[in-house]
């Protein structure tokens, strides 16, 4: 692997180094000793008049030479050195880890139902998705949900416990939870009782069809909302009921009840987010959010893994790119004011800062311990179960809701949970070490947010090679350079930046 | 004519004040520093203009200044013609994705998940009652890991010090647990605490002044994980070493530290060592209130000395960020109050109401010593070497004088 990754951003040339994690601008002259030097031309074998003929003396003389004095420079001090490829990605995770991590969890996520008042054309649990084939519109039974919240009090109680008391985010998920009411008001009631274990924080995922039912009682124990709209009644064209019909003027409805009873919830408590498709665009949803309830909504893709491949075609045809519609829309700088944290663009330069430059550093214990070395594994794989479990409606538990239920690690039935630490260990580690050499040899290891249960058979589509890469960075810097002239001072936006 | 411009390299660290400025190449360490006062303002431009600024060609002192940089390799002169945009320049300060003190949502959640990461040194006291009556002992503690003397019973209760013993094996980057005294042999639990540590896989430093030596009881400390410090104070004492002989141990690891308050004593110490080339000490000087000549002489800190001392641009972002000396550490009374810093009077929490790991988070969230850097009080955040410099010490703390220095309170070079 090349330890430095030449790129062009604005049409100027830059030079990164990996070992220091920093960059030079290249001058022209710079460039060709550079490339001479890859072609086994050493700087010591050049001479400072070629250099200036080649250049058909556009430099002078003294120009040619004090490159080469400063490709010396860079040279003799390391900046082309090899990298210390030592320690690189030979991670893995041990039992303890699994231990730890159920201890100090931030998120648990119930599914309280499979069932649901939509059938959106592009659900991750529809037709157009092979991965979820085992839902059968079941319910969550309370009895297990409170099981598994017993056992993380329990773990709470262990050594293993290390974070102070903190807020818990006891998160309702679906199908659409709101058609499960009873069940949630009972969990709800049950975790208020283990105050002294931990702060819990209601959340929950809607697509709002019912909200103006249950609004009191949202608002009274103070829920987070995460509302699915896709832009105004037009943009809402794929998120429709089972009669094909769409549901936006009772969603609007009850945002709206909530908005007349207590605006301070909708403001404080409420966010959205919608999917971009065929049927809005970056500019439509901006445009609708904004106007309507003076603030901006989250965007996302549609998810691209897990395509049943006879229904390629129909997906495709619904895919709208983010970048695309981004690029379309014809006022960005206030796009991208409205945007602020949630701009996909500014999460992706601060993931890249924090990887690939040294001045940039996750926390205090990255800056002193360098702690973002210490999960050395392959892939972009968050610790299993470093930030939340999701209990299924099924009682199977798993460390996120967005991978298959294959890959279970335990389950809840009859008031036990279930789990084999060390089996699932193993598994996870063996999965990993299938991988490990080729994201050895990846350019993006460092900032890699790709899952292993994405991965299918080793083929990884986010390996970049160094050309892949030097684009990569050419991409990066130029959405940087474009920051400034939004008059924000880029750094302490990136300071602001918060990734849940 | 093509406009030139002037960029700093992103690798090159500066540090400018009302009438300095410093400029530090993190490649090859060479440092070059100005007091012009035209170059002080280009500088103070070129960092407004994110690192990148117009040249004036009539103006030969900034060109002078230019060439200097350029020749030095900590910036570099392109013309717009060559390349036609101007290029983007980060800057090579430390930013933090994630800052405790920032008010920005998801902090506390970040902070206090796992706050014991961010524990790596546990010092508690036991007890606080001893019948040596030591010099000093009261400034001491204060400025090295020493013993306390007090006319408190307090006891730590041994049901704390199992939950932490059971706990610290398990912590990522905890790498040292101090026992300290009062009297450790006449904690009211110590034969059940010496039974327990025999099994944590971290290191536990015993800490005794000279006075407290008595060689049967260091027998009782002989385990693999067990390092026993021993203080001697002004010289005196020493000869008390010769009752200590390696073949009598299993697994002796001794570490002697040899305070001093004068250059007499300094002298004794080395003296003393020269006979016995096997032993190997830590020197460190203490102020008593009456030698502030010996520390302005010998330990006030020289601009040679910061500049012969720059390690790297890591160093420098810690020395921006955080206290390297402070942070991390807890210290633990014998009363179950926990202190950042033991010349902080004012407690952080009791482990008796709250546990390890909310101590270390409100000591993140909220203490002050862990993130105590120059760039934040005066008059070091005014001099262009506030970050080169070593952080601030304990020593600061009991002269309640920050610049330890001879740069005179200089903001300049």
């Amino acid at each position: 692997m090349k330890s430095y990754i030449l790129y062009t951003s604005n049409n100027i040339d830059y030079l990164y180094s990996k070992v220091f994690e920093t960059y030079v601008v290249v001058h022209p002259v710079l460039k060709y000793i550079l490339l001479s030097y890859e072609n086994g031309v050493t700087h010591e074998k050049l001479l400072k008049d070629e250099i200036a003929l080649h250049f058909d003396f556009k430099y002078d003389l003294k120009t040619c030479e004090y490159y080469m004095s400063k490709f010396e420079f860079l040279y003799n001090n390391g900046f082309f050195n090899p990298l210390n490829n030592k320690n690189n990605l030979k991670g893995k995770i041990q039992a303890n880890d699994i231990h730890k991590n159920f201890s100090n969890v931030r998120q648990l996520t119930f599914e309280v139902t499979e069932n649901c008042n939509l059938e959106c054309v592009y659900c991750g649990y529809g037709k157009l998705y092979s991965n979820n084939l085992d839902r059968n519109r079941s319910n969550l039974k309370f009895e297990n949900a409170k099981t598994l919240i017993d056992k993380i009090v329990e773990y709470k109680k262990s050594k293993f416990s290390t974070s102070a008391k903190h807020e818990l985010y006891i998160s309702f998920y679906g199908g659409e939870p709101l058609l499960c009411m009873n069940t949630i008001k009972k969990i709800v009631e049950y975790v208020k009782d283990k105050r002294s274990y931990f702060e819990p924080i209601f959340t929950m995922t809607t697509n709002g069809v019912l909200l103006s039912k249950y609004v009191d009682y949202l608002i009274e124990n103070d829920f987070r909302l995460l509302i699915s709209l896709d832009g105004d009644k037009s943009n809402n064209k794929l998120r429709v009921n089972k009669n094909g019909i769409d549901e936006f003027d009772k969603i609007i409805k009850g945002i709206d009840k909530i908005e007349r009873c207590n605006s301070e919830f909708l403001n404080k408590n409420i966010t959205f987010n919608s999917v971009l498709h065929s049927e809005n665009s970056i500019q439509d949803i901006h445009a609708f959010f904004t106007n309507k309830y003076g603030k901006m909504s989250s965007i996302s893709e549609l998810n691209t893994n897990g395509i049943d491949s006879s229904c390629q075609k129909e997906f495709d045809q619904i895919f709208n790119n983010f970048s695309t519609s981004y690029n379309k829309h014809n006022d960005k700088k206030l796009l991208e004011l409205d945007m602020g944290y949630r701009n996909p663009k500014l999460l992706n330069i601060n993931t890249f800062l924090y990887s690939y430059f040294n001045f940039a550093y996750y926390d205090y214990n990255d800056l002193y311990y360098n702690s973002s070395k210490e999960y050395n594994i392959p892939t972009g794989t968050c610790k299993p179960f470093g930030s939340k479990i999701f209990l299924t409606s099924k009682g199977k538990i798993l460390p996120c809701e967005r991978i298959g239920t294959i890959n279970y690690f335990g389950s809840v039935e009859n008031e036990t949970v279930n789990f084999d630490v060390e089996k699932y260990v193993n598994g996870f580690n063996k999965k990993i070490n299938k991988i490990r050499k080729r994201c050895q040899s990846c350019y993006f290891m460092e900032s890699c947010i790709k899952c292993i249960y994405y991965i299918e058979e080793d083929v990884c589509d986010f390996y970049m090679n160094a050309k892949d890469f030097s684009s990569y960075m050419s991409n990066i810097f130029e959405d940087m350079e474009s920051l400034p002239q939004l008059n924000t001072n880029y750094f302490d936006l990136i300071n602001k930046l918060t990734v849940l | 004519m093509n406009e030139e411009f002037f960029y700093l390299e992103p690798y090159t660290y500066i540090s400018n004040s009302s009438c300095a400025v410093l400029m530090y190449n993190s490649l090859s360490n060479r440092i070059i520093t100005d007091d012009n006062p035209e170059i002080v303002k280009f500088v103070s431009d070129l960092i407004e203009n994110n690192n990148v600024l117009k040249i004036d060609p009539t103006n030969n002192n900034i060109k002078e200044f230019i060439q200097s940089a350029r020749e030095n390799f900590l910036g570099d002169v392109y013309s717009i013609e060559d390349q036609k945009e101007k290029p983007f320049i980060m800057s090579s300060n430390a930013v933090l994705m994630r800052d405790v003190k920032a008010k920005s949502s998801g902090d506390s959640l970040d902070f206090s998940i796992d706050s014991l990461k961010y524990l790596s040194e546990l010092t508690i006291y036991l007890n606080e009652n001893c019948t040596s009556n030591c010099d000093d002992c009261s400034i001491l503690f204060k400025q090295t890991t020493s013993c306390i003397q007090s006319n408190s019973k307090d006891q730590l209760e041994y049901s704390i010090l199992e939950t932490i013993l059971d706990q610290v094996s398990l912590l990522t980057n905890f790498k040292s647990l101090n026992i300290v005294g009062g009297d450790i042999f006449n904690y009211y639990r110590i034969n059940e605490l010496l039974n327990k540590i025999k099994n944590v896989k971290v290191p536990i430093t015993f800490h005794f002044k000279d006075s407290q030596l008595d060689f049967n009881n260091l027998k009782k400390l002989d385990f693999k994980n067990v390092i026993i410090s021993l203080v001697f104070y002004k010289a005196i004492g020493l000869e008390k070493l010769k009752s200590i002989k390696a073949e009598n141990f299993c697994s002796l690891e001794l570490n002697l530290k040899f305070l001093f308050t004068s250059g007499e004593e300094f002298d004794k110490y080395r003296k003393y060592q020269e006979k016995y080339s096997n032993i190997s000490v830590r020197y460190i000087p203490i102020f008593n209130k009456k030698n502030i000549k010996f520390f302005e002489e010998n330990i006030f800190l020289t601009k040679d000395s910061i500049i012969k001392n720059v390690i790297d641009i890591k160093t420098i972002h810690i020395n921006q960020k955080i206290n390297s000396l402070f942070f991390g550490k807890l210290f633990l009374k014998s009363n179950g109050d926990a202190y950042d810093n033991l010349n902080n009077d004012k407690s952080i929490g009791s482990i008796y109401e709250l546990s390890l790991a909310d101590l270390v988070y409100k000591t993140i969230k909220y203490g002050s010593y862990w993130d105590m850097t120059r760039n934040k009080i005066r008059p070091c955040q005014d001099c262009i070497y506030k970050d080169l410099c070593p952080p601030i010490s304990n020593y600061e703390l009991v002269l309640k004088r920050m610049d330890l220095c001879k740069l005179n309170n200089q903001m300049n070079n």
